[in-house]
């Protein structure tokens, strides 16, 4: 994974939180490297990905922010459920997008949702976890990227 | 006017309704997979139809098949997550109207939509 | 061993040889079985004929019974009718019978005489009484009976014509005579007449004197005998006048005239007539000819009881007729004949067989045996001698029409004797034999009946007892063929079945042995030859079970069959038995099912596969456009992902009898194979740059080497965790040139870290580190660079700080292994007199060389600080290493510049490390170069450069400042930063570590001279 992959990823984000509310400006904070301890926060949306890399992309965020992206959406009305479902779907659209520079061999799966620190989920064991930290309307989410490429 | 609003996903299908609310629309049903859609089309014969790609079970392009196959001149609009071209070019391929990338936002889709039912 | 094997073969082969000789024989024996059976198949056939014949047999013996039967009938009644003439003749030649007709007939002439002259007066009344009586009694008695006959009567006179004697006689025989009637032959004697109180007793004595009553008396006794002896009804003598003169029976005709009454034209009369008139043949001896025989018919002097009449001629010695004597004999007699008095079985007529006489005008003589069973209208009434109603009888009843009656006294056929079948009269098929009597005088005929089911049946019976036993038998023969069939056949059966269980896939049936002979060898044969079979097809299904590939066949029309092997499931996924091999790359949208190929290629496969089918094409000729050699397919796992799998086929023509009738295809599993080539082709990779790496590093020690791996890879992981940790370094409300500023502070931190890093890497010689760590400091510069500092302009360094630690890993993998081969090898690490210190002098060496300049370090290494203590030890380098290079890129000038000042081109380094005092616990570490020495100017010039200071104002600073500026990171004297320096990091590191150290720092210096960096570091 070098910077290109990884800023995909990031104006992906940017693009995403951009059609919830053009104005609110979404702040990335330096991506960092964790091998150990995902951060996951309250709700995380997975998506596997396999093809051309392998691995993992998850958007992980707490209730708060996803129940104001709800508002923003005019949805009613606000329950768990629905939580999961948008987080995953967050997720799904940020990992659609990536395809846009890696290509159509850059598979997706459909979004598994987990919620708390107890996530399962067989992400890859070598390669490198970079942690994008997104902060919108003062609430912190962060994109993870688990991915391996395959080497030709 | 009849809707068909397919997605796995009900928050995106609830935002699509929305967004796509008008006088023109007199019914709206949704599917959250290919094998409701396909089975709501046949019967229903929906004006438009908006279409997910990632889905459990049937995937999109799957179900855009058995659309167009009951009834070749389906207006399908695909709403799908996946930005890259080929799958955009696939999709018109095979029958869909027009392909917008998520997130949508809605004054693209009332456009959009407003595009597909013109004639 | 071979020869004993062979004797166990030979053996082998003879227990075979002669079980199937015992086999053999009961096979035979079977057949034997079967050929007997049919042999009393065509017994038993015979058998039945036989008894068929036979019962023919049995009907003609019984036929033939009832002919002679008939013969011997009607010789019997020939036989009596003979004899009766015969004593009839010598009846009438007896000189007894002469006496007595002529006595009898004089007396009867002369009764009314007698009577008068035995003083009884014969007077009209008294005869008009007699008369008057006599009428009553005919009238109640034989007239009614007549007439209940449906005979014509008429009156009494008529009827009777009585003479007056004849009157008498009746008076006192008949009516007057105290015995009942049938009986009145008693009480004719003298004595009973004169005692007979019924009688007048004037009359009775007088009658009692007659002559008549004399003869009577006298003959009666003897007529008595001969009646009694021969059973005749009656006997009667009658005299030359036809007057019934006697009669032994005392009935109506007694005493009368033939002539007259009833008597006339009876048969009573032709009997007399025919006697009297008949041939005077012989001269006083009555021939045959002169007895007259008539038929029986109903005698009205027996209430019309048939009677039969024989007559004779009593002829005196000349010739000369004196009466006749006539027989009656009643139709009993001849039905007792012909009734052989009930034993019907014992001569053959059983239950309905009967004889009978029946004379021309085809009525009965006598009566049948199933006269009860007859039809009334066939029957007439009788009447007992005694005049009382006796049963319905036969005899003279209605004609018999049936054929044997009819065929006796018929013109048209051709003997009137013979057999025939006809209807009886109560319809029942009867057989008779019959034939014409032949009786001289009687024109009567015999007939024997019996119905044909009796006649027969025991011909009948036999013929249904063969019948049935033939189908008994028959059935026994059809259970017998059947079961031997079965026998036979069944084991045949049971075999060609398990054949056909086989045949249709079920190898596990096995032929029952169910039968000793040689089907049941060829069963256990067979099953052998079966378990064979099976235990190849095990063999192949183990093949198929253990081979690793996935392998299976495929016909002309590419559809697989059964049969593969096992993990070309585990490949496919799925059962793929049947269905086309096109339909398996490339499956149908609907079925759900991944394409494993595109459809180029789908359509490449199959033009090679029909390529493949062409005979005229050699097939290692076209292996090469086989599109199938190696393809990469996506699998779809259960979570929605997609894996990566590669496959290989191989198509191979199966050749039978030179046609191609089978495509092979071997299929392998190459993901793994891929996999591990990519993984050898990683190591070829890593391995290539471990060598780099190695050649890099083998100058070093390996220990120091860990040393600044652990170090660098710390730092690192500390600059991770900034990076982790700047994100909470936000707050509610920041604005964007705060949040610049903070990033910038990150910056900066992370920017020390690498240059110390670089500068250790670069003290080590570490070329690859060095470039790494500067490619980061560059990318630190360009990103410090922006004015407003955005947090995804990070990315570049984290991915840097990545890539510096895989680095960083690998090196480690390999010294680990170095190590370990260090101790396989046994070789000492400590070499020489190698300090901490050592390293510096190459580094001095190297970067003097990259920068054009001549350079000799002086190492002045004292006070056991050859080997610094442990916690100093890092830092120390790293400083030194920042001093040393900096003298050499800042200090020492180039030997052109160095020869103009008249200075030896080659510049010295001098690194000092002692301790300040023995006691105290401070070291002393100084690099000191004899180069130009810091240039104020040019540091003056610098700081207004970098902004640092106006122009007018740096005038002001002093020495000290400016040679604070030098620590300030950032500042740099050069212009464009290169490898070693230039870029403003170094000293500001080595001050802060001083700092940390608890140190001192001094810097000496003398334009054109020297400069020194001299630290003073606690030990503690």
């Amino acid at each position: 994974m070098n910077d290109k992959d990884i800023q995909v990823f990031i104006t992906g984000v940017r693009r995403y939180f951009d059609s919830i509310k053009k104005d609110v400006s979404v702040v990335i904070e330096p991506p960092f490297i964790k091998d150990n301890d995902k951060p996951f926060l309250e709700y995380t949306g997975i998506i596997g990905i396999s093809g051309k890399a392998h691995g993992a992309v998850c958007f992980t965020a707490n209730g708060v922010m996803l129940e104001n992206i709800l508002r923003f959406l005019n949805e009613t009305p606000i329950n768990r459920d629905v939580i999961c479902d948008l987080v995953g779907e967050i997720a799904n659209t940020l990992s659609g997008n990536a395809r846009e520079e890696f290509g159509r061999d850059f598979l997706i799966s459909v979004p598994t949702v987990s919620t708390g620190q107890d996530v399962r989920f067989q992400f890859p064991p070598d390669g490198r976890n970079y942690v994008i930290p997104i902060i919108w309307q003062a609430e912190k989410a962060f994109l993870l990227v688990c991915l391996t490429q395959d080497t030709r | 006017m009849k809707l068909l609003i397919v997605d796995d996903s009900s928050v995106v299908r609830r935002a699509i309704e929305r967004d796509l609310e008008s006088g023109e629309i007199t019914e709206v049903d949704q599917a959250a997979t290919g094998e409701d859609a396909v089975r709501l089309y046949s019967a229903k014969l929906h004006d438009v139809v908006t279409l997910d790609i990632t889905m459990p079970g049937m995937d999109g392009l799957t179900c855009l098949d058995r659309i167009v196959e009951i009834n070749p001149e389906a207006r399908v609009l695909i709403i799908s997550a996946l930005r890259d071209k080929a799958t955009a070019i696939d999709a018109i391929k095979r029958g869909a109207s027009g392909f917008l990338c998520k997130p949508i936002n809605p004054s693209e889709l009332k456009e959009a939509f407003k595009l597909l039912v013109e004639d | 061993m071979s020869r004993a094997r062979t004797e166990k073969h030979e053996v082998q082969v003879n227990d075979s040889e002669e079980s199937l000789a015992s086999r053999g024989l009961t096979i035979r024996s079977k057949l034997l079985l079967f050929t007997t059976g049919i042999g009393f198949l065509i017994l038993a056939a015979l058998a039945i004929t036989a008894f068929f014949l036979s019962a023919i047999a049995l009907r003609k013996a019984r036929l033939d019974g009832f002919q002679s039967l008939r013969t011997s009938l009607s010789e019997a009644i020939n036989t009596y009718f003979a004899d009766q003439r015969r004593d009839i003749t010598a009846q009438a030649e007896l000189q007894t019978i002469r006496y007595a007709v002529t006595e009898l007939s004089s007396g009867y002439e002369h009764l009314i005489e007698d009577l008068d002259a035995a003083g009884f007066k014969v007077d009209s009344l008294f005869l008009s009484q007699l008369r008057q009586s006599l009428r009553d009694a005919y009238e109640q008695g034989p007239m009614a009976d007549l007439r209940k006959l449906g005979e014509h009567v008429g009156t009494f006179d008529e009827f009777s014509d009585l003479s007056p004697v004849a009157a008498i006689l009746q008076y006192v025989y008949i009516l007057k005579n105290p015995s009942s009637p049938g009986s009145k032959f008693q009480e004719n004697s003298v004595l009973d007449i004169s005692k007979n109180e019924n009688l007048p007793a004037d009359f009775r004595n007088a009658f009692s004197k007659t002559m008549f009553a004399r003869a009577m008396d006298r003959y009666h006794g003897l007529f008595e005998t001969v009646v009694r002896r021969n059973s005749y009804f009656d006997l009667m003598l009658i005299d030359d006048l036809g007057n019934v003169v006697y009669t032994f029976e005392k009935g109506w005709d007694f005493g009368t005239n033939v002539f007259k009454g009833w008597r006339e034209h009876s048969a009573l009369e032709k009997v007399f007539l025919g006697a009297w008139y008949g041939s005077n043949a012989s001269g006083g001896h009555a021939s045959g000819e002169e007895i007259v025989i008539t038929d029986l018919q109903r005698y009205a002097g027996a209430y019309g009881a048939p009677m039969l009449f024989l007559s004779c001629p009593i002829n005196n010695r000349l010739g000369g007729r004196l009466g006749v004597v006539v027989h009656k004999i009643a139709s009993n007699t001849f039905t007792e004949m012909v009734t052989f008095q009930g034993r019907w079985s014992a001569v053959g007529l059983g239950e309905t067989g009967e004889a009978y006489i029946v004379g021309p005008d085809l009525r009965l003589r006598t009566e049948s045996r199933f006269v009860k069973e007859m039809p009334e209208k066939m029957k007439s009434l009788s009447f007992e001698p005694d005049g009382s109603r006796g049963p319905l009888t036969s005899i003279l009843g209605v004609p018999l029409h049936n054929t044997a009656v009819e065929n006796i006294y018929s013109d048209k056929t051709l003997s009137n004797e013979g057999e025939v079948t006809f209807f009886d009269d109560i319809g029942r098929e009867s057989l008779g034999v019959y034939k014409p009597l032949g009786t001289p005088g009687l024109d009567w005929g015999l007939v024997i009946t019996i119905s044909t089911d009796e006649a027969f049946s025991p011909a009948v019976h036999l013929t249904r007892l063969i019948a049935f036993g033939g189908f008994i038998i028959l059935i026994v023969a059809i259970l017998a063929a059947l079961a031997f069939g079965h026998l036979l056949s069944g084991p045949i059966v049971q075999l060609v079945n398990t054949a056909e269980r086989i045949g249709s896939g079920d190898l596990s049936a096995r032929a029952p042995i169910s039968s000793r002979d040689e089907i049941g060898f060829l069963a256990e044969r067979f099953n052998y030859m079966i378990d064979q079979v099976e235990e190849r097809n095990r063999q192949v299904h183990k093949i198929l079970q253990t081979v690793n590939e996935g392998l299976f066949l495929m016909g002309p029309d590419f559809i697989i069959q059964p049969g593969y092997s096992k993990i070309t499931e585990d490949i496919f996924q799925r059962k793929i038995d049947r269905i086309s091999f096109l339909d398996l790359l490339r499956p149908a949208a609907e079925s759900g099912l991944q394409p494993i190929v595109s459809d180029e290629t789908l359509l490449a496969t199959q033009h090679y596969l029909e390529l493949l089918l062409n005979p005229r094409i050699k097939e290692q000729l076209i292996q090469q456009t086989n599109p199938l050699s190696e393809i990469e397919y996506q699998v779809l796992q259960a979570k929605g992902t997609y894996r990566s799998k590669f496959l290989e086929f191989r198509f191979n023509r199966v050749v039978e009898g030179g046609k191609t009738t089978q495509i092979m295809v071997t299929t392998l599993d190459l993901t793994s194979r891929v996999a591990l080539a990519r993984q050898i082709k990683e190591n070829e990779i890593k391995a290539k740059s471990q060598i780099e790496m190695l050649f890099g590093i083998m100058h070093l020690d390996p220990p120091i080497l860990a040393e600044f791996l652990n170090h660098a890879k710390s730092e690192i992981a500390r600059m991770l965790s900034l990076l982790e940790a700047e994100q909470y370094g936000s707050h509610l409300g920041e604005s964007s040139q705060e949040r610049s500023e903070r990033y910038l502070r990150l910056l900066q931190k992370i920017s020390r870290s690498i240059h110390l890093i670089k500068g250790n890497a670069a003290m080590l010689r570490l070329s690859y580190f060095e470039d790494l760590a500067n490619e980061l400091e560059e990318k630190i510069a360009s990103v410090r660079g922006n004015s407003a500092l955005a947090g995804e302009q990070f990315l570049p360094i984290t991915t840097g700080l990545a890539s510096l630690l895989d680095q960083i890993d690998m090196t480690h993998d390999l010294i680990g292994r170095l190590l370990s081969m260090q101790k396989v090898f046994g070789k000492s690490p400590r070499d020489g007199a190698q300090t901490d210190f050592t390293p510096l002098v190459e580094l001095a060496e190297e970067v003097a060389e990259r920068n054009g300049k001549q350079v000799r370090v002086d190492l002045q290494i004292k006070d056991g600080l050859a080997r610094l203590p442990n916690p100093l030890r890092e830092p120390v380098q790293m400083m030194m290493t920042q001093l040393v290079r900096n003298a050499v890129i800042h200090g020492i000038e180039p030997p052109s510049e160095r020869l103009a000042q008249r200075k030896h081109p080659v510049g010295e380094v001098q690194i000092c490390a002692y301790r300040l005092t023995e006691n105290e616990r401070k070291i002393i570490l100084a690099v000191r170069d004899d180069g130009r020495g810091l240039d104020y100017d040019l540091l003056r010039q610098r700081a207004v450069q970098l902004g640092y200071a106006s122009l007018k104002a740096i005038d002001a600073w002093t020495p000290q400042q400016l040679i604070d500026l030098l620590f300030e990171t950032g500042f740099t004297t050069m212009d464009r930063p290169t490898t070693d320096g230039g870029r403003g990091v170094g000293l500001d590191a080595v001050r802060d570590l001083t700092a940390k150290m608890g140190g001192l720092m001094t810097v000496l210096s003398k334009e054109g001279q020297f400069c020194e960096f001299r630290l003073e570091i606690p030990l503690a």
